[in-house]
């Protein structure tokens, strides 16, 4: 009896005890998911890593591992391998003077590299089976070509930025620069639904966190001026049949402290490497392509073709929402007439919900965007929200950066730059299947209700303003964290 | 220690939900104890009812801290003050059911 009391005290106190556990474990829970930087989308799984890095702090150790014999001295340059055969490579093929030969032995070769094969016999004489090989390998490409055909041209679209500027800038008519260095094959595509998952595969792996395809319409092709020719009314150049679109978010943190934290370039840089090796890897397997990326490198306009593309829509900023990277979403693009499949374009509710939310016309510093109900601007053919680009461009040139580069808060500010966490995928999945449209009064309610935003004029520099970015900048950007000011 | 470690961590994560799953279970049984002791008895509606509770207190503050972990600290507490309190009336609707004449 009194055992069985005991065990009764026991588990109505451990059931307390473990209710307030599990209640404060779901704050825990909570916590971590809204903190964690690995919930926000970015290239692969995690953007930071998780738990990839291993703890090293136990096993820190007073001395390396490597064992001392004698008197240290730095390293020679003639000691690496690829510099040395650049020297040696140069004396076979001098053209001023007399050409070394293998016959001539190391005693014939200048100082330094004469030195070096004395003190390593055996090691000219293996350049030599090494260059030998080399021919070999070259001749026997042919028969391996077809099974290696993606594996080399994976290769060389990473190798691309070894040779100068890059992406190669197109020089002369596209119909020339978007064909040079293109792989003649006579291999078959399977199928065009084969060239889409093979080119979005590939592009995921340079780095994209989306892609989609769309083909081009000609209306989104600019008109006036073609990198390679200069000024000039052009067709729309009949390769130009699709476009593989790409997007990658700014550093997330950072984006979020815009304006003066956050910056254009990191997606940019990232755009410009992905886009540059997809379109060498797009000539390696025998197609014509073109990269399209920012600032300026451009003959398309990249929000209406990523909506072909079926990346997203277009909000009420004029940037592209994506569900993923809400409008922290960057793009670039690689114009191809490779056979691929195009996606088809999403309706997620985005502009419907823009036409109620106006957050970022709320908080644009400038008054560029437009605070009416539904889209009031014909551009071009197309009707949508109105931005003024000239009262925008004011806002860069007025923030508190060095010079005018950017401004970002209605990226930062809209409702759908979250993270990828529980509460927002929730939402994420959620709203574009709600026909009523209630769960989406009531999210933009309590986005209006709950959250802090500055106002408008908060992101100015004294008097206007006070300098205010939409959250906190990140620890690792803040000067005074490292440095004594 | 930074509480994220353990929601980025291959190893601590799956152990915390095991650890989680554990108290739930002590919190059921216990539970049940305390209501037989109360004079309340139980049905699979009353529980099915009283988990849902449960469920939406839990949710609630896990939503609650997500905001709070996002920088968004003004919007958790917003989050946690207006849906606390419903889920407070609601736990009182609640008790009134699982014991009518208290
Ligand atoms: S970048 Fe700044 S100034 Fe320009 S539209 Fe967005 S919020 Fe307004
Ligand atoms: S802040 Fe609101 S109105 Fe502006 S683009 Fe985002 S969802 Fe649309």
């Amino acid at each position: 009896m009194d055992s069985e009391l005991n065990r009764r005290d026991f588990l109505k106190k451990a059931g307390v005890i473990g209710g307030a556990l599990s209640l404060a474990g779901a704050a825990a829970a909570g916590f971590g998911a809204g903190r964690s930087r690995d919930s926000y989308t970015g290239w692969g799984r995690t953007a930071y890593g998780g738990d990839q890095f291993f703890n090293r702090k136990p096993f820190l150790a007073d001395k390396p591992t490597y064992v001392q014999t004698g008197t240290p001295r730095r390293i020679e340059y003639i000691e690496d391998l690829f510099k040395r055969l650049g020297e040696l490579r140069r004396l076979m093929n001098a053209t001023e003077g007399p050409r070394w030969t293998f016959d001539q032995g190391a005693e014939a070769l200048p100082g330094p590299l004469r030195n070096y094969y004395r003190e390593h016999p055996g090691a000219l004489e293996q350049y030599k089976i090494a260059l030998e090989k080399g021919r070999e390998q070259r001749a026997n490409w042919p028969e391996y070509e077809n099974e290696f055909l993606l594996a080399e041209a994976y290769s060389s679209a990473h190798a691309s930025f070894l040779s100068g500027s890059f992406p190669a800038q197109p020089q002369g008519p596209p119909e020339v620069s978007d064909f040079r260095g293109i792989t003649e094959t006579n291999l078959k595509l399977k199928s065009p639904r084969h060239g889409s998952d093979l080119i979005k595969q590939i592009t995921h792996t340079f780095g994209a966190s989306l892609v989609g395809i769309c083909r081009l319409k000609q209306e989104w092709v600019t008109q006036g001026f073609l990198r390679g020719v200069g000024r000039t009314e052009f067709d729309v150049p009949a390769h130009w049949k699709y476009a593989v679109v790409i997007a990658v978010p700014h550093e997330w943190d950072s984006m979020y402290a815009n304006p003066t934290y956050g910056n254009s370039y990191d997606a940019y840089s990232m755009l410009r490497f992905i886009s540059g090796k997809l379109e060498v890897f797009i000539r390696k397997i025998g197609y014509s392509s073109r990269s399209h990326f920012p600032p300026t490198s451009y003959e398309i306009a990249m929000p209406p073709v990523a909506i072909d593309a079926g990346l997203g829509e277009q909000g009420r900023h004029g940037v592209l929402i994506t569900p993923e990277l809400g409008a922290n979403t960057r793009l670039a693009a690689v114009t191809t007439d490779m056979p691929i499949e195009p996606d088809k374009p999403i309706d997620v509710g985005i502009k419907k919900f823009c036409d109620k939310c106006k957050i970022c016309a709320e908080e644009c510093p400038s008054g560029a965007i437009s605070f009416a109900g539904r889209p009031d601007k014909d551009v071009r053919g197309y009707r949508r929200w109105g931005i003024d680009q000239e009262k925008c461009y004011t806002t860069w040139n007025s923030v508190a950066t060095s010079h005018s580069r950017g401004c970002r808060i209605c990226l930062a500010v809209c409702p759908y730059s979250r993270k990828r966490n529980w509460m927002h995928n929730i939402v994420r999945q959620v709203d574009p299947r709600d026909p009523t449209g209630l769960f989406a009064s009531a999210m933009l309610t309590m986005q209006k209700k709950f959250f802090e935003y500055p106002g408008a004029q908060e992101y100015l520099p004294p008097p206007d303003g006070n300098n205010r970015t939409y959250l906190g900048p990140p620890k690792w950007l803040r000067t005074d964290e490292w440095f004594d000011i | 220690m930074d509480i994220t470690v353990i929601f980025e961590s291959s190893i601590l994560q799956p152990l915390f939900w095991m650890v989680m799953g554990g108290l739930m279970i002590l919190l059921f049984i216990g539970a049940g104890y305390w209501l037989k002791d109360a004079g309340i008895s139980m049905s699979w509606w009353k529980w099915m009812l009283s988990a849902l509770w449960y469920a939406g207190v839990y949710v609630i503050i896990a939503g609650g801290f997500t905001l709070i972990g996002e920088h968004e600290v003004r919007a958790g507490l917003f989050f946690l003050g207006v849906f606390g309190t419903v889920m407070i009336i609601l736990g009182a609707g609640l008790w009134r059911i699982l014991k009518p004449n208290g």
